[in-house]
């Protein structure tokens, strides 16, 4: 496969899976304002980074300025806007590999999107459009199961996913973690944030069925850290890493592939040899942060094992 | 609705006259004077809604927003009855093979220009004739894998070559989309017909580009090469690759290493035998031609010339369909075939000859004045419909530099019947044929309808309100 395929392929399916995680996260979040007045929006902002980028074009960080940053804004690179035009370009540039029916879907979303009435929208009405991307990303990710041959093309996508996926919850629980931290917490603020952080990456109804409404800090961060089976769980995420990897290299390890190879290790050696008790006591920031950087070196090594950056622009 | 349709002076491809139609156009003819026209209209949206949703679009330049647009698509089918469709086909083959074997010749030994048939000057001061590419041994001397003819029928219903496109002929893809929006949308209208099916074409298009491989190996690597996703055809390129089974790939997944082009992939580097390329001459390669060029492939054409890659189609076929050359066409297939042409030109004036210069200037409102090396429908002169001081602009153009000129009597195309809401219209079509050469030539059944939508209007071209309609050809 071209190496300029592989990288689209890889561009489509992390922008898609990152437009889906931000609208996800907004919409808790939305809806979880209704009933409690708290305002803490720019950890939303503080998860996507962008604090800099923000307050440069906003006075502050109130619900409105928040929401328009993350969903529509064209300066912003990670807005859901932006994601999804950047996702359908990337298919655009590959349609004639990816099934007829996929690049539809995209093309089709990419025009809701766009055709959204985004310059007067309404606090009322806007989480309809958050449902929706979560829907077409589902469509997405449905799409692909259904229609793509499991080949390369299919593998460089679910790493893709993968990534984006794994490296997200770690920056939900970075940020969100600060604030239980927070000694004005009583113990019913901190269950409702708790709760609020497992249904930013759509965890709660699997953390009640397995450990019922006894939401603590310790538990919920053990749920994301290290859950076996849950699909947005880090540990989960980083198996299907080395799962696609091991596919794509028929379980050999070749000298080109070496450096990737023993990263992906150390990164699974962490998730395999540590506790939840181990982690909060080195310091969780300082973990998530070491799983952050290591993501980043996770890209550029697949960049440069698959020679994704040899192709110039 | 086809009450007022009036066919006027024009030839009229459905009706002979008002309300009286063709045999082949009978059937068609019933159905949609039956149909209601809010159910005609619903369905003609549902068919403008496909091509968006399929991104069937071109981009429109110069619009930040990304305005993308579709090309209008009219339901009424082009039917062409199958004995004229043979007597073309005949005629389309003969008309490729002379024009392959000028190709071949003007690049080497131009015996025709030796005997004197065509003028030297007029060869060798064109633009697109590259000296670079004379003597190469081009695999089965083909130059020209694909060609599109753009056919015309004047007032009597008579089939004329109106231009030949032998460098990079658009619009195959547009040939399938027209026909899978019928089959989704007015499956009826073609039910009521047998119709040459476009099913198996594409192996006849893979087989042709095998056969033009390097040493003839037998399973090359084939490529198409596109400049890339903002190019207007770029639909074109992506729908051929991918029917094709083969690689789409841009000037930056290619490079050459001595004297061998590659492909980059996810595994090192891949071969490449047959390049089918879709970007102009003068971007190929920067170090033999612009060398500002981004699309291209910086050794490309030393590749070539080590006859290690297939280029096709071949560079500077520009030379073949000149609009000055156009006119010698006809004396090329006796020269090189012994035969009469089959299908006429169009009559064309030369500018650069002081007499026909003469006539053309005094007779400037009645001719269609066209430059030699331009396309897309650009700049040029319709005679009748231009106002005083247009043709007096022009006039000063072509005294300055005659020989970049042509001039065309304005031949009225032949018109068909599209769907304007409450009634059926009359707009002038022409039809580009496809012509794919390889073991053997092989004509595409059909070819692409282009409407003129505006009214009055003699220009097709989809940059310039251009429409396009489904083309049939019968079976029986």
């Amino acid at each position: 496969m071209l190496s300029r395929v592989s990288n689209s392929l890889y561009w489509m399916s992390r922008n898609i899976e990152r437009a889906e995680n931000t609208a996800r996260l907004i919409s808790v979040r939305l809806i979880g304002s209704i009933e409690h007045k708290e305002n803490h929006w720019d950890e939303l902002i503080s998860i996507s980074g962008a604090n800099e980028d923000f307050e440069k074009r906003y006075d502050k960080y109130d619900a409105r300025s928040v929401m328009d940053f993350m969903s529509f804004s064209s300066d912003n690179p990670n807005s859901i806007l932006n994601c999804v035009k950047l996702a359908r370009e990337d298919a655009r540039a590959i349609r004639e590999i990816i099934p007829q029916e996929l690049w539809e879907m995209m093309n089709s979303f990419y025009w809701e999107v766009k055709q959204y009435k985004y310059e007067n929208w309404t606090v009322d009405s806007i989480d309809d459009f958050y449902q929706m991307i979560i829907r077409q990303s589902a469509l997405f990710q449905g799409m692909v199961e259904a229609t793509l041959s499991f080949d390369e093309a299919y593998l460089f996508i679910k790493m893709a996913k993968f990534i984006e996926r794994a490296e997200k919850t770690s920056r939900i629980l970075n940020i969100y973690y600060y604030r239980s931290e927070d000694p004005e917490h009583n113990d019913p603020s901190l269950y409702r944030h708790w709760f609020a952080v497992l249904q930013s990456v759509s965890g709660h109804e699997a953390y009640l069925k397995k450990h019922h409404p006894f939401i603590t800090g310790e538990r919920v961060i053990e749920f994301l850290l290290f859950d076996e089976a849950f699909p947005r769980s880090i540990n989960y995420c980083l198996e299907q890493v080395y799962n696609v990897f091991q596919e794509l290299e028929n379980g050999k390890i070749e000298h080109y592939s070496e450096d990737l190879h023993q990263l992906i290790g150390e990164m699974r050696l962490d998730f395999k040899t540590m506790s939840v008790i181990d982690v909060i006591t080195e310091d969780i920031h300082q973990f998530l942060q070491r799983f952050q950087s290591n993501c980043s070196q996770l890209g550029r090594l697949i960049n440069k094992t698959y020679y994704l950056g040899e192709v110039g622009v | 609705m086809f009450k007022t349709y009036e066919t006027k002076s024009f030839f009229d491809e459905m009706l002979q006259e008002r309300e009286k139609p063709r045999a082949h156009y009978q059937t068609l003819y019933n159905r949609l004077s039956t149909l209601p026209e809010d159910e005609l209209q619903a369905r003609h949206e549902a068919a403008q809604q496909n091509f968006l949703r399929q991104g069937i679009t071109f981009t429109v330049y110069n619009d930040d927003q990304g305005a993308e647009r579709t090309i209008p698509f009219d339901f009424v089918p082009n039917i062409i009855p199958k004995d004229e469709w043979l007597q073309l086909e005949k005629g389309l083959i003969q008309r490729v093979k002379a024009l392959n074997l000028f190709l071949d010749d003007v690049y080497n030994d131009q015996q025709i220009l030796k005997d004197g048939l065509i003028p030297r000057e007029l060869v060798v001061t064109c633009k697109y004739f590259y000296p670079q590419v004379t003597k190469i041994k081009v695999p089965r001397r083909n130059h020209i894998f694909m060609a599109g003819i753009d056919l015309i029928k004047d007032e009597n219903g008579e089939f004329r070559v109106l231009e030949d496109n032998l460098r990079n002929p658009s619009g195959l893809s547009y040939v399938f989309q027209n026909r899978y929006v019928m089959r989704h949308v007015f499956p009826d209208f073609l039910q009521d017909y047998n119709v040459v099916s476009l099913e198996n074409q594409f192996t006849h298009i893979h087989d042709a580009l095998s056969s033009i491989a390097p040493n003839n190996i037998t399973m090359p690597n084939i490529v198409l090469l596109t400049p890339g996703v903002y190019n207007s055809a770029y639909f074109d390129h992506s729908f051929i690759a991918q029917q094709l089974g083969i690689e789409l790939v841009e000037g930056r997944d290619l490079l050459v290493r001595d004297r061998i082009v590659y492909m980059k992939t996810t595994r090192g580097l891949k071969r490449v035998d047959v390049i089918y390329r879709r970007i102009d001459d003068e971007f190929l390669d920067p170090l033999e031609f612009r060398p500002d060029s981004m699309l291209g492939v910086a050794g490309l054409l030393d590749a070539y010339r080590a006859g290690n890659v297939t280029i096709s189609n071949g560079i500077g076929n520009g030379v073949a369909d000149d609009k000055a050359i156009y006119h010698y066409v006809p004396n090329m297939i006796r020269y090189y075939l012994g035969e009469d042409p089959i299908i006429r030109n169009v009559e064309t004036y030369f500018l650069r000859d002081e007499e026909q210069r003469k006539y053309v200037l005094e007779n400037l409102d009645q001719l269609v004045v066209k430059q030699t090396d331009g396309s897309g429908g650009y700049n040029l002169l319709i005679g009748p419909h231009a106002t005083e001081q247009e043709r007096e602009d022009y006039r000063v153009q072509i005294e300055k530099n005659p020989s970049n000129y042509i001039a065309q009597p304005m031949v009225t195309l032949s018109r068909m019947p599209v769907f304007r809401g409450e009634e059926f219209s009359g707009c002038h079509i022409d039809v580009r044929a496809f012509v794919f050469n390889g073991e053997h030539p092989h004509v595409f059944p059909g070819g692409l309808t282009r409407v003129a939508l505006k009214e009055g209007s003699l220009v097709v071209n989809s940059s310039q309100g251009g429409g396009c309609k489904d083309t049939w050809v019968m079976t029986d």
